[in-house]
């Protein structure tokens, strides 16, 4: 339609064009004439341009035939889409060219053509369709006369629908009551044509279930997408417009609403939301697909049982077959070409339905086709299916024979039977099934050694909180406590980690058959050694923290001791003993701490022997003072040493890394390749090492 | 390392080794006289830890490198030496039996090697400078004591006077290789006890036998 249309209205009509145009016109006048409705060759929603709007504004509907009649005779033409259109056939081409091509019109919107307040709609909608196509016709420009030149468009046509109200108030139709009940008259048309305006500045968010006031800017959001207005929260979101990015492969630089951006809100962390896990379904397919593997197993179990029986009960009824199947896998060697009369093969078919040779051309396993020389049938004795002679596809599997009562036949204790490559395998998996997990080594070890591993967490933890408050605390008693504790928790930390050791070194030690649990094992192994390196390392600093403390603390017995000693002298001398009651409590509490703690000073105070007077007990507590006061200094000065012997360390071991590289240069020089690989293996042990401690800094 | 088709003789061994002890012990005087037969009268101390090779030929036509690392014994170096017994195979602690210090030094390093270090490491113990047993303050007792109680080899050498220097390493070196054998052998063991039961990956004991009679 709308190709037709520029070919016929195009914009530079000669006379035959003309002529048919106006044909048409006048077809639209007949048309109107006589239902105004069903004209086919209007395809278009209708439209207007201002200055004609304004023109149809001043003039009331009543006089609009009256009007046709005039612009027919005076060779101006009136829209037939719009109606309001006057001028000459040209200028009407141009008007209908520029404005009435886009969106398909459906009936209902032809009915309300010519309705004053629908048809208005109709011709925003028009023109909202035209700035659309038009905007899309300009590449690149495409945003800007949507998101810029379409709002100021739309801005007019809010104007242009006021005034339309005002109109229509004065006209005596029941336009007004229709204007009144809805907003959208043709909301329906609006929303396939993705294009609303908000007539009515809502007070709240528009977002379904959300009641915050939008009235002020600050909390408004506009979309320029679908006109709504959303509080902030429903609004623009930069989630949305990635998503929106990301759904239409557009790249619109606007933000826009969540609704727009195809997100809905209460999804987002729900259980759809793009954390969404999928390990229940990774779960249950995996449940079924074990379930069916186990089945299939079972069967091939049961199977394998009946022929292992079946086979003893035969043979030894048949002892002259022990005679043809002396050696393994020979087992048709004189019998060859047996027929379905052997019980062998009856025995075989009653177990399991063999496939019949006509229905696979094929090795069901690797597709090579059979024939009857080079690429034989065989039957899977387990599936019953046809296999291919190759090792890859099908190998004789040597089955333990058993009577029914579970002894076994004197002189022969396997037969070998064909099974394809699938059945065996299943097999072999369920013999390792059979091994209860809790029999393998490994389980228990790898158990013990996570349990250990999290208990040394914890007692790091513990010691970590214990060595801070120790450096806080500034109280001689509270430290020594502290102290106390934390070198317990160290005791124990080293036994933890002593059998954190040796329980990896067991499992590096495990013997077994296949390279992947080996492999595993020393992996084990080495990472258990990195995480013990990193603690270590950790914990080196911790224990230097409390041997400094555990300094401080003695060195503070000595002092205090010396005071004791002095005031215990001077005390006897002036034996004065009124005041001493008081004090004595908190002396003792003090010895108490230092007794405890200073296990390597063995000088016991005898607190009963202690007596003093005040201005003595005065000058010794300053001097507990400034020992204290100390402490704290000490404590700062703590991670400075720390940070010295982390430092010297990390010289050392470059200093080392220079060694060992001259002795790999030296090394290589004599061409004593494995010993320059194995300094490398130092050499790189040592970059590990100098890195940790450098993260360690 | 070419010990792992036990039908080729005669093999070849690598092994780790590490040199403990208290500084001016006589270390570097006795890697020395192990690896170069040589002896230094004034022998300055190591700094770091020292790297030797040295292959030696068993009895049987084996052969056995070991890689020596001469740790320095001062105290600034300490941090050095967990790096290199962490993963020897053997080490050989020294002390010096004019030094009674140096021998509890020595003990302490056993007891940090039984701790540390892998659990499979054969250690010796060696009483060094036996040339001047006229200042002995350490018995040879109270050193055979000690390494019997800890499961060690022990000597007493002097590395100025070359006696029962070469005995540690050889010592040491037929101890590692009868250990390595004990492991091949146990690994054998579970082999052959894997062989027990019905064996499905057998699939030799099929061929020609593609007669199959369907």
């Amino acid at each position: 339609m709308e190709g037709r249309k520029r070919r016929v209205f195009g914009g530079n009509p000669s006379i035959s064009i003309k002529d048919t145009k106006l044909n048409e016109n006048q077809d639209i006048e007949q048309h109107e004439d006589s239902s105004t409705e069903q004209n086919p060759i209007i395809p278009n929603s209708p439209e207007t341009s201002m200055p004609f709007v304004e023109n149809m504004e001043i003039l009331p509907r009543s006089k609009f035939s009256e009007l046709q009649i005039t612009a027919f005779q005076t060779q101006q033409q009136q829209c037939p889409i719009c109606t309001s259109f006057i001028g000459t056939n040209q200028e009407i081409n141009i008007h209908l060219d520029r404005f009435h091509f886009g969106k398909p019109s459906n009936i209902k919107q032809q009915n309300q053509l010519y309705n004053d307040n629908d048809g208005l709609n109709e011709m925003k909608g028009a023109i909202f369709g035209f700035l659309k196509t038009a905007g899309q016709k300009v590449k690149g420009l495409g945003d800007t006369i949507t998101n810029g030149k379409f709002s100021s468009e739309l801005e007019r046509l809010d104007m242009l629908y006021s005034d339309n109200e005002s109109t229509s108030k004065q006209t005596p139709t029941g336009m007004h009551s229709r204007a009144q009940s809805s907003n959208y008259p043709n909301q329906e048309h609006f929303e396939t044509s993705n294009i609303e305006q908000p007539v009515q500045i809502p007070k709240i968010c528009e977002y379904d279930g959300c009641v915050n006031n939008v009235e002020t800017d600050k909390n408004k959001f506009k979309c320029p997408n679908c006109y709504k207005i959303y509080c902030k929260e429903h609004g623009f979101n930069e989630k949305a417009r990635h998503m929106h990015q990301k759904n239409t492969g557009t790249r619109a630089n606007t933000p826009i609403c969540l609704s727009c951006s195809g997100i809905s809100l209460d999804n987002r962390f729900g259980i759809g939301g793009p954390s969404k896990s999928h390990f229940h379904l990774f779960e249950s397919k995996r449940s079924k697909m074990v379930k069916k593997s186990l089945l299939e197993a079972n069967r091939i179990q049961k199977r394998l049982e009946k022929l292992s029986v079946g086979y003893a009960n035969i043979l030894s009824q048949n002892q002259s077959f022990f005679n043809t199947f002396d050696t393994f896998g020979k087992r048709f060697a004189g019998v060859s070409g047996s027929t379905s009369t052997s019980p062998l093969m009856k025995l075989e078919r009653s177990v399991v339905t063999w496939e019949k040779d006509k229905d696979a051309d094929a090795c069901y396993l690797c597709q090579h086709p059979f024939n009857s020389f080079s690429n034989r049938r065989h039957h899977c004795r387990l599936c019953g299916r046809l296999v291919c002679g190759k090792k890859t596809c099908s190998s004789i599997l040597d089955i333990p024979l058993r009577f029914e009562d579970g002894s076994q036949p004197k002189y022969k204790k396997f037969f070998g039977t064909r099974a394809c490559f699938t059945c065996t395998r299943s097999l072999s998996l369920i013999q390792e099934r059979q091994i209860p997990v809790e029999k393998i080594p490994i389980y228990g070890l790898y158990n013990a050694l996570t349990s250990i591993n999290d208990h040394i967490e914890t007692v790091v933890n513990n010691l970590q909180r214990l060595v801070d408050q120790l450096g806080n605390s500034v109280n001689i008693q509270v430290k020594s406590r502290l102290l106390n504790q934390s070198n317990l928790n160290r005791k124990e930390l080293q036994k933890l980690l002593s059998s954190y050791d040796g329980i990896s070194k067991r499992i590096a030690g495990l013997s077994s058959t296949s390279e992947t649990d080996v492999r595993l094992y020393k992996s084990i192994r080495q990472s258990v050694m990195q995480d013990l390196q990193l603690k270590t390392i950790k914990l080196s600093s911790i224990s230097q923290i409390l041997l400094n403390q555990n300094n401080i603390i003695l060195g503070n017995t000595n002092k205090v001791q010396k005071n004791i000693k002095l005031s215990t002298l001077k005390g006897d001398s002036s034996s004065d003993t009124t005041d001493i009651s008081l004090p004595i409590p908190e002396i003792k509490a003090l010895d108490g701490a230092i007794l405890e703690n200073a296990t390597n000073s063995d000088t016991g105070i005898e607190t009963t022997e202690f007596q003093s007077n005040l201005p003595e007990r005065n000058s010794k507590f300053i001097e507990s003072n400034i020992s204290s006061s100390q402490t704290v200094g000490n404590i700062d000065e703590l991670d400075e040493i720390d940070r010295e012997t982390l430092v010297e360390k990390i010289e050392i071991l470059r200093e080392q890394r220079i060694l060992v590289q001259g002795y790999i240069k030296a090394a290589s020089q004599k061409r004593e390749w494995s010993t320059a690989s194995s300094l490398n293996t130092s050499l790189s042990e040592l970059d590990n090492e100098i890195s940790s401690l450098e993260r360690y800094l | 390392m070419n010990n792992s088709n036990p039908t080729l003789r005669p093999r070849q061994y690598q092994f780790k080794l590490v040199l403990l002890g208290e500084s001016a012990v006589g270390k570097s005087s006795v890697v020395l006289r192990f690896v170069k037969d040589r002896f230094d009268e004034y022998k300055e101390s190591t700094i770091g830890a020292a790297f030797l090779t040295k292959t030696i030929a068993l009895e049987n036509g084996d052969t056995v490198k070991f890689e020596i690392w001469d740790t320095a014994g001062q105290e600034r170096y300490k941090s050095l030496a967990p790096m290199y017994y962490r993963n020897a195979n053997c080490a050989v602690v020294v002390y010096d039996i004019t030094q009674t210090t140096s021998f509890e030094r020595a003990q302490s390093w056993i007891q940090e090697l039984k701790k540390q270090a892998d659990s499979n490491i054969i250690i010796a113990l060696a009483g060094n400078k036996i040339d001047l047993s006229d200042k002995r303050t350490v018995s040879t007792i109270e050193g055979q004591n000690f390494a019997e109680e800890n499961n060690l080899l022990f000597f007493e050498t002097s590395a100025k006077e070359s006696t029962k220097i070469s005995d540690i390493f050889t010592q040491l070196a037929n101890k590692l290789v009868e250990s390595r054998a004990i492991v091949a052998e146990a690994a054998a063991q579970q082999q052959s006890r894997a062989q027990d039961t019905l064996n499905l990956n057998n699939r030799n004991a099929g061929q020609g036998s593609d007669t199959c009679a369907c």
